[in-house]
């Protein structure tokens, strides 16, 4: 009885042990949490990267299908229909997105109508501190981006993200792609994505595709110099952000 | 009972649970395979049916372990410690079923021990996944040692005692913490106050004790055990009082909502129980808030007259329409939710879903089966 017991005791210990070494933290990380990975000598680098929405220009939806397509047949997006949908950026009516801000004094501009939404890479992102493995988290320059690798798939960002800015592959995405571009990875089914300012195309110093693809309506720079295309128009016109009042610290602004 | 009838009614039992798990199993392959599009789940209600169970049965497991210290310092306890024994076994097998939801929640289930890899103390799963950790390491080792007390027939030494208590504070602060879980939800805004927790709390402390006392009662019919009445008194006890805070909590919730009348308050609540907003006219959430309110009369009776607790019958009935309550209570709210939009956004689990959290069920039931079996072999 007291050797088996012993025996019990020493194997406990043993396996307590051997789960404290692989606890150890691993010095090899796949993805530095510092941010930036490689860079390039036309990097576009900001202290603090936003974009500009110009509702005035966004008069017909024409437009906002060119802008939607052309983010989201470059990043795989899957076109599903139904509450189990994809998107990465997309339209909504004005009433819906700025609903309890400006139902009773709406804004010149923001009468009627659709208006573009995205992923609003907030200075206090709720879902990069709700996230169990830190599969999300925000780079130095603003970008709120994603280890696609290490995201479990727990959606407890998609429901902590005031914004409704993220998506969740219940099926396998490549079923819903019509033509899969190699240039970007698709993703697994199972995990969380959405849109992360095309920081990829920013480290070969490129513009985001929705910002080529919206013809001046969409301005992206950095908000933290003051002679930024982005901080320039934001002194000049009237602008509002969504759902403010949180204090997340939304990067999108909208023109109106 | 003659035991030839008791084992085959052990028996009977056993197959049933296999049937579930069967069930379970194979809806499980259906939803590995096809991912998690086979559940009712959708982009502006991600969490369901499997995030309910279990906060459910985390809380379950939680309030056996606040049982212990109480066990383990009464003097002349022994019939008692049986008891909470058994409860502790009970905890073990809710913790398993807590696990088996929490792989089946998951879009990557393969990739579970990035939490352990990775971990976030900012996360309030991280402190869900520590009360978890606790409570298991606490019920094996509160087991193993009134184990050996009984065997030993001595009294648990003090510095156990006081490794009970501190235990007790880590489960008990984890789990609060890990209730604040909806305070960041902005859909579920109607969770999201500073009470979330301590509710939560006293419905655990209701629905864990009421489990483990209908279980004994069921035992004491079918089988020769009986459980001491002291212990049945003080479990009857402790219920009493955590439902008690437990009403009382959710009263207050429902003043404040009133009386503030903030839209992202109290359009949920509204919707739930007058059907106003859009898209609130399922019927699942007509029915969701009739139950409950019938639960909790019912719960509330129990509460007030002494004559239905003092007989085995309505005991009983009390019990189950009080577990019933508390396991509702957690589910509502997940049935609807705003959107970021401000959307009214009702789900309703598929029966896929169902399906394998029947054969979650039936893994745990079967995991306190077998260690009851062990234990009660000797009564």
């Amino acid at each position: 009885m007291k050797k088996r017991r012993r025996f019990l005791e020493l194997a406990g210990m043993s396996f307590l042990a051997l789960v404290g070494k692989i606890l150890q933290p691993d010095p090899v990380r796949a993805f530095s949490l510092s941010g930036v990975g490689r860079v390039h000598a036309r990097t576009l680098k900001a202290k603090r990267w936003a974009m500009l929405i110009d509702t005035l220009k966004f008069n017909d939806a024409e437009k906002f299908a060119v802008v939607i397509r052309a983010c989201h047949s470059f990043h795989n997006v899957p076109s599903i229909a139904g509450g189990q949908e994809v998107k990465w950026i997309w339209k909504d009516t004005v009433e819906r997105v700025f609903g309890e801000e400006t139902a009773d004094y709406k804004a010149k501009g923001l009468q009627a109508g659709d208006c573009l939404l995205s992923c609003n890479h907030c200075d206090n992102p709720a879902c990069v501190s709700v996230c169990p493995v830190g599969a999300t988290f925000r780079r130095p320059d603003g970008i709120v981006a994603m280890d696609y690798h290490r995201c479990i798939g727990c959606r407890f960002c998609m429901s902590a993200c005031p914004y409704g800015a993220r998506s969740f592959n219940f099926s396998d995405p490549r079923l819903h792609i019509a033509a899969l571009n190699p240039d970007y990875p698709a993703r697994a089914r199972g995990i969380v994505e959405k849109c992360g300012f095309c920081s990829e195309l920013l480290d070969r110093g490129e513009m985001p595709l929705c910002v080529k693809a919206s013809d001046g309506a969409i301005v992206f720079g950095d908000l933290a110099d003051p002679d930024s295309g982005v901080s320039r128009l934001l002194s000049k016109r009237t602008s509002i952000r969504r759902n403010e009042k949180l204090g997340a610290g939304p990067g999108l602004y909208y023109l109106i | 009972m003659p035991g030839k009838t008791l084992r085959s009614v052990f028996y009977l039992w056993l197959v049933f649970l296999g049937v579930l798990i069967l069930v379970g199993a194979l809806a499980y392959l259906r939803q590995i395979d096809g991912g998690l599009r086979v559940t009712g789940l959708s982009r502006n209600l991600p969490w369901g049916f499997y995030i309910a169970q279990f906060s459910f049965l985390l809380g379950l497991a939680v309030a056996v372990v606040m049982l212990a210290p109480p066990a383990l310092s009464l003097k002349s306890g022994a019939g008692f410690r049986k008891t909470i024994m058994l409860g502790e076994f009970m905890s073990i097998g809710a913790v398993f079923a807590v696990l088996l939801f929490i792989l089946a929640d998951l879009g990557q289930p393969q990739r579970l021990l990035n939490m352990l890899l990775h971990p976030s103390p900012a996360s309030p799963l991280f402190w869900d996944m520590t009360a978890l950790a606790c409570c298991l390491v606490f019920n094996l080792s509160a087991a193993w040692i009134m184990l050996d007390c009984e065997r030993q027939g001595a009294t648990a030494p003090v510095r156990v005692k006081q490794l009970v208590r501190l235990s007790l504070a880590s489960v008990v602060g984890c789990y609060g913490l890990a209730g604040c879980l909806y305070a960041i939800l902005p859909g579920h805004s109607f969770l999201g106050t500073a009470f979330a927790g301590a509710r939560f709390l006293a419905a655990a402390l209701c629905s864990g004790p009421a489990l483990l006392l209908l279980a004994l009662l069921l035992l004491r019919r079918i089988g020769s055990f009986r459980p001491d009445p002291e212990a049945v008194r003080i479990l009857v006890k402790i219920i009493l009082w955590a439902a008690v805070i437990h009403l009382f909590i959710y009263g207050l919730e429902f003043i404040s909502v009133l009386n503030g009348m903030l839209p992202q308050h109290s359009h949920p609540l509204l919707a739930c129980i007058f059907l106003t907003g859009k898209n609130a006219a399922a019927g699942i959430v007509v029915s969701l808030a009739a139950a409950l309110g019938l639960l909790g009369c019912l719960a509330f009776l129990f509460v007030v007259l002494s004559r239905v607790r003092n007989s085995d019958a309505s005991l009983s009935f009390a019990l189950c329409c009080l577990l019933c309550y508390i396991w509702f209570d957690s589910n509502s709210g997940f049935f609807y939710g705003v959107d970021a939009f401000g959307g009214m956004n009702t789900y309703a689990p598929s029966l896929s879903e169902i399906c394998v959290g029947l054969g979650v069920y039936g893994c745990g039931a079967l995991l306190v089966t077998l260690f009851w079996r062990a234990a009660l072999k000797g009564d």
